[in-house]
């Protein structure tokens, strides 16, 4: 993985000292609030409901033990011993003081981590495929250029105060894990007629109040043009955009309003204007950074493990944890183990400091010292050795960390809400672990397949509720929390907005309407048919009728 | 209101000329750009120095064909949240290559002097109190940049460029600035 070089780390240091300073000023009243308030942000700290929120950046997702160690440390010290991995691969504190900010930032920095850029109306940390340079079928590993991006947007003199945030996510393979299509920029490596590895750009895609999915502005572009390119899209918006509405601030709405074409128009234009010497990388920076992610050092292996097949064989819970939770490896006797963080009835993406310890502890005794964070609020040891499997399963289950249940219904992506956002309508997490708790048979669960659901605790989307199979967004009429439920939503390769099923439903209701869609996808299903496969087939007709008849 | 430019206090010579004032026949003026896309050459005395103050909204690409009467492009942020003007001057700084001063005026605060100062402005109307002191402290802060084609000539940059790039001429600009 990426480490710093003397430059990233005195860029760093030198974010904290000015912050610190920054703090101070608003400390002693020299800034206002309201002038603080973008600076904060543009640190990653939130004022919260009840508290100021830390967001601190997993570039990509990407971390080692040390780093994961030193989050629990601040988790213990600084909070109230856990954290919070979000839908941007990110990690938010929820209780830190303002004047401990800081020193915070520089537990960080000792580790090459920081909070830049995780909030506030500028380019944020950008976010990628999950399993990126150990599944099968990439083109190529999505984290370079991630890298190369994080690097460019860090501090970037004019793209600091967009009209509104801006999200870029990579994929690296046809099979889409970061939800490209749903982000202002998309980038897909692709090859194109002649078999040479460049990116698809996608603009305009976003959640929110108005979810859309991002359309392609160019087919293909050269690996070295990508940092022109984006900065001529990032000068059309910071000009253009809309600063006179938050609500209708973000990319999209400018690629809705020109249309496809003009903007596309538009942005070549500012493409052309640029001039040669303002677009290249320099392939040799290209190169340094690519260094950086060659594969770890594999030992050759037969795929199939004697050891892994006895213990599957022995040992009741272990089998279906590998079934369901272990992703082929594309090297041969390895695997991909996705540590879930949805207990039965838990908080999703919440990992206390020592749980967060176990899994820095496997990283670096059975994954090459490297683990991911994923927008699906889980966290995976990339690399591990089929013969190893068990033993890490033990420490998982003793954890708490090995419910297999990756991609099924009690793995659900949920905002915090209610509980600690200060812009939620409704609470979220509650209703996460109602669902949680409802489907907590492990076996009804496999039956039931595969089935993303995405709850969000307002209209902003953050819990993806759009891009659920079952979505729901939690909403408050006269004082009362309702439910809005979606289906259909995907945000894969084939990204699509969920269509809203009818009026909403209460608290109590809400769990009976989800039991009632699933009921009914169970008795409609084709043979080995998916939830979305399903739904894609017959459409929301045969789930209103149901849900509707009986509530 | 005080002017810096250079990091320093200057005296301003310059003066803001309202719509409906008329013209000095001489000195160094500033006039709307509305005003100054109604004037002819004629209405303007030869020996006036001119600057152009835009909005937020202005396309300033369009004074391109002006620039050889232009010793002054004033922008300005209407709100400090608002951040076309870091475009504006790249693109007249670095596109467009003008050679003028380009100054900002308006809500910016302290924090963003830096990021405008890599963008191509040179000087700066501040009218919150502040000290000379706060000012180097708070606008070099942060000398790193991860941008080669916005860096300063004292910049501190990781990636090292080919010889000759529109990136150096900038900064001969910018260091000629500097000097006079
Ligand atoms: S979706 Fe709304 S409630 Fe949930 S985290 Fe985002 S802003 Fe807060």
């Amino acid at each position: 993985m990426y480490r710093y070089d003397e430059f990233d780390a005195a860029f760093v240091r030198s974010r904290v000292a000015q912050f610190r300073d920054q703090v101070e000023r608003r400390v002693k009243g020299e800034l206002t609030e309201e002038k603080f308030r973008p600076l904060r942000l543009m640190n990653g700290l939130y004022l919260q409901l009840h508290a100021y929120m830390l967001r601190v950046a997993v570039p990509y997702g990407t971390m080692n033990s040390r780093q994961l160690r030193q989050l629990a440390f601040i988790a213990d010290k600084y909070d109230k011993g856990y954290g919070h991995f979000t839908t941007r691969q990110n990690i938010q504190f929820n209780w830190p003081k303002l004047s401990d900010v800081p020193d915070i930032l520089d537990h960080l920095a000792d580790v090459e981590m920081h909070a830049i850029q995780t909030s506030g109306n500028c380019i944020r940390n950008v976010t990628a495929d999950h399993w990126a340079g150990v599944v099968d079928g990439e083109v190529e590993d999505p984290r370079p250029v991630s890298e190369l991006l994080r690097q460019w947007s860090s501090a970037h003199p004019e793209f600091t105060f967009l009209p509104r945030k801006f999200k870029i996510a990579v994929a690296g393979a046809e099979k889409d894990r970061a939800a490209i299509a749903f982000h202002d920029i998309g980038i897909k490596i692709r090859r194109n007629e002649q078999g040479d590895p460049g990116y698809e750009i996608l603009v305009g895609g976003g959640m929110g109040r108005t979810p859309i999915v991002g359309v392609t502005v160019r087919e293909w572009l050269p690996k070295g043009e990508i940092l022109g390119y984006i900065e001529a899209i990032m000068r059309v918006y910071n000009l253009h955009g809309r600063r006179d509405n938050k609500y209708k601030a973000r990319i999209k709405i400018l690629v809705l309003e020109l249309g496809k074409e003009e903007f596309t128009r538009q942005v070549e234009e500012e493409y052309a204007r640029m001039g040669e010497t303002s677009v290249q990388v320099d392939p040799a920076e290209i190169e340094r950074i690519e260094n950086y992610f060659v594969p770890p050092h594999y030992e050759q292996l037969n795929d199939a493990d004697p050891v892994l097949a006895a213990a599957e064989n022995d040992n009741a819970g272990f089998a279906p944890w590998v079934a369901q939770n272990v992703a082929k490896h594309r090297e041969p006797g390895y695997g991909i183990v996705n540590v879930s963080l949805k207990p039965t009835g838990g908080i999703p993406g919440d990992a206390t400091s020592d749980q967060m310890r176990v899994v820095a502890d496997l990283a670096e005794n059975f994954s090459f010292d490297e683990l991911r964070v994923t927008h699906e609020q889980n966290l995976v040891l990339p690399h591990v050795k089929k013969s190893d499997l068990f033993e890490v399963w033990k420490s998982l289950v003793a954890a708490g960390l090995a419910t297999a249940n990756l991609g099924l219904v009690s793995d659900i992506i949920c905002c915090p809400g209610l509980d600690y956002c200060s812009l939620a309508t409704a609470r979220s997490i509650p209703v996460a672990q109602d669902i949680s708790n409802h489907f907590s048979e492990l076996e009804r669960q496999h039956e039931i397949g595969e089935l993303k659901i995405k709850i969000s605790g307002c209209i902003n989307a953050c819990g993806h509720h759009h891009a659920g199979h079952i979505g729901i967004l939690g909403l408050e009429k006269r004082g009362e929390e309702f439910y809005q439920v979606t289906l259909g939503g995907s945000g894969d390769e084939n990204a699509q907005v969920g269509e809203i099923i009818g009026p909403g439903f209460s608290r109590t209701e809400v769990i009976g309407a989800v039991d009632t869609i699933v009921d009914t996808y169970v008795s409609l299903r084709n043979e080995n048919e998916t939830f979305l496969e399903a739904y894609r087939r017959v459409g929301p007709k045969p789930f209103k009728e149901a849900v509707y008849a009986t509530h | 209101m005080q002017l810096i430019k250079n990091q320093k206090f200057v005296e301003d010579g310059w003066v803001l000329i309202a719509d409906d004032a008329p013209l000095p026949e001489q000195g160094k003026i500033i006039i709307s750009l509305e005003r100054f896309n109604s004037l002819a050459a004629s209405d303007l005395s030869p020996i006036v120095h001119l600057g152009v103050s835009v909005t937020s909204a202005d396309d300033v690409s369009l004074l391109q064909g002006d620039f050889d009467r232009l010793d002054l492009i004033r922008l300005n942020f209407p709100a400090f949240t608002d951040g076309r003007a870091f475009s504006q001057a790249r693109i007249l700084r670095h596109q467009l290559k003008f050679k003028g001063d380009i100054r900002i005026s308006g809500d910016f605060i302290l924090d963003q002097v830096h990021f405008l100062e890599k963008c191509g402005v040179t000087s700066f109307e501040v009218v919150d109190e502040v000290t000379l002191d706060d000012w180097h402290r708070v606008t070099q802060s942060l000398n790193y940049s991860y941008q080669p084609g916005y860096s300063l000539a004292d910049t501190r940059m990781r990636r090292s460029r080919p010889a000759i790039t529109a990136d150096n001429e900038d900064q001969e600009l910018v260091a000629e600035l500097s000097a006079a």
